[in-house]
């Protein structure tokens, strides 16, 4: 929904391995909104760093799996 | 103990270029003094005496007696600094720096004073007034790690409202609600002096100095894009900060002179947030340009689809109901000599009802200021120059002499028959210059 919302042109449906960038082209700060608005959601705080290799859709829902354990 | 606390005057632009005062029909705005001294202040031990004097309102008179002088300075007080700490230097006192310029050139602040605090101050300061009195001041002191901001005390504002007078009585003073970022923005600053870890100031210390605000009748002025993102929960503390500014009973206008935010993050930034912002009081955006991809394209070479998210920044903004105020940039490396047109076209397009123009900065400690000094860019070191008005680097697409002349072309066009602002009420009167 967010990712929706921040590229509503998107068509189709969004998969676990579509690319942030490269797929669903979202810009430094699309990103930058995508991981403060999920934070915010499920109440995690999290670093830059912890995102480095967190490039698809499938990564952010891992990502977060792992930080809410 | 006596300290006498000093902020050095330095050139805003109407001084650089005193044609501003005739192209532009607006009052300038005139800002309080940083926050480095007030902070600083405020952890001084009670049984030192603390005196403040804001030098852009009168010259600091020399002869003016104390047992520790402490200049805090950014980059375009610099001149001036040096000039302070050699004149009272030369009368046999102890004189100390801080603030952004001597935390990031500390061995060139060095020179001209007997010692140098580098990075945050409050950490230190205890050891740098023990050592003063033993008259045994280290030539550099440096917090190694970032300062706790639980224990750090609302600013002394009230020592910069003393200090008003009639040319000088700024609306609105910095509300600091964060410290350090852990992002490396090409032309920012904050990073190096701060710190890459973003720590949030306590909500109460927020309270408090937002109530210290209210009570001496000025806004608060936020300039911190950090507040929107996620780093150590900082959209979260930001939320909490619109709750306790929406119980503030002042008048929407009188709470919050501005937020500053870059200009393309209007279209991204949770709707939710937003209203939050404008229940809260918020009316005004200070929307920068030029430190992003998205209007660096529209205006340094006419991307359209950025020109398209540019043009939606501003009616957004109007959606919303907020006041959008843009601060433009030129001399990106990304810019061609087409950008002065393109500013001119994008306002008169959007209606942009009032703006300001700087001139891109290399500031020491920027990204920005390490690849152009690896470039051999660096046309002038005269720190008194690097005040957003001056061209003190070689730029990428055109000479020197073209962007500096295009940046007054650009004051002079945008404001040329826009006489009516000067019957506007203060603040709708009022811009940087």
């Amino acid at each position: 929904m967010i990712i929706r919302r921040l590229r509503p042109d998107l068509t189709g449906k969004i998969g676990d391995g579509d690319r942030l960038r490269d797929d669903l082209g979202l810009d430094s700060l699309h990103s930058m909104e995508l991981f403060s608005e999920v934070t915010e959601k499920y109440e995690v705080d999290i670093e830059v760093e912890h995102l480095q290799d967190v490039r698809t859709v499938g990564d952010v829902v891992s990502f977060l799996e792992t930080v809410l354990v | 103990m006596r300290v006498q606390f000093i902020y050095p005057s330095f050139e805003r632009h109407a001084q650089s270029h005193p044609e501003l005062l005739k192209y532009v029909p607006c009052d300038e705005y005139l800002g309080g003094a940083g926050l480095g001294i007030a902070s600083i202040a405020a952890v001084t031990p009670a049984d030192v005496d603390i005196a403040f004097h804001d030098d852009r309102v009168t010259p600091f008179p020399l002869d003016r007696e104390a047992d520790l002088y402490a200049l805090s300075f950014f980059t375009p007080a610099a001149t001036r600094a040096f000039e302070l700490a050699d004149a009272l230097r030369a009368r046999g006192k102890q004189v100390v720096a801080g603030g952004i310029f001597p935390s990031m050139m500390p061995d060139e602040a060095a020179k001209h004073f007997d010692a140098v605090v580098a990075g945050e101050g409050e950490g230190v300061w205890s050891e740098v007034l023990a050592d003063a009195r033993e008259k045994k001041l280290k030539k550099l002191y440096r917090q190694t790690t970032p300062f706790d901001l639980e224990q750090l005390p609302p600013p002394r504002v009230d020592l910069y409202v003393e200090n008003e007078s009639p040319t000088l009585r700024p609306d609105d003073y910095p509300l600091q609600l964060s410290r350090g970022c852990p992002l490396s923005c090409d032309a920012c600053v904050v990073p190096g002096t701060l710190g890459k870890g973003l720590r949030v100031v306590p909500r109460e210390t927020v309270k408090t100095s937002l109530a210290n605000l209210a009570r001496h009748g000025k806004r608060a002025a936020l300039t911190e894009d950090t507040s929107f993102f996620f780093f150590s929960g900082a959209r979260r503390h930001f939320r909490a900060f619109l709750d306790d500014l929406r119980a503030d009973p002042r008048p929407s206008h009188d709470k919050v002179s501005y937020v500053g935010i870059s200009a393309p993050m209007v279209l991204s930034v949770d709707p939710t947030l937003l209203r939050e912002l404008i229940e809260s009081g918020i009316d005004r955006f200070y929307l920068v340009g030029g430190f992003d991809p998205i209007t660096r394209g529209a205006f340094g070479w006419g991307d359209p689809k950025s020109r398209e998210k540019a043009d939606r920044v501003i009616d957004r903004c109007h959606e919303l109901g907020i006041e959008p105020y843009m601060s433009f940039l030129v001399g990106n490396d990304t810019d061609d000599e087409g950008v002065f047109d393109r500013m001119l076209d994008f306002c008169s397009r959007k209606k942009v009802d009032k703006c300001e123009f700087a001139v891109f900065t290399p500031y020491p400690g920027t990204p920005s200021w390490d690849r152009l000094n690896r470039e051999g860019r660096i046309l002038d070191r005269t720190w008194k120059h690097y005040n957003d008005a001056n061209v003190v680097f070689l730029p990428q697409q055109m000479t020197p002499d073209r962007l500096q002349r295009g940046y007054l072309e650009l004051w002079r066009d945008f404001y040329r028959g826009r006489d009516e602002l000067k019957d506007r009420v203060h603040h709708q009167r009022t811009i940087q210059f």
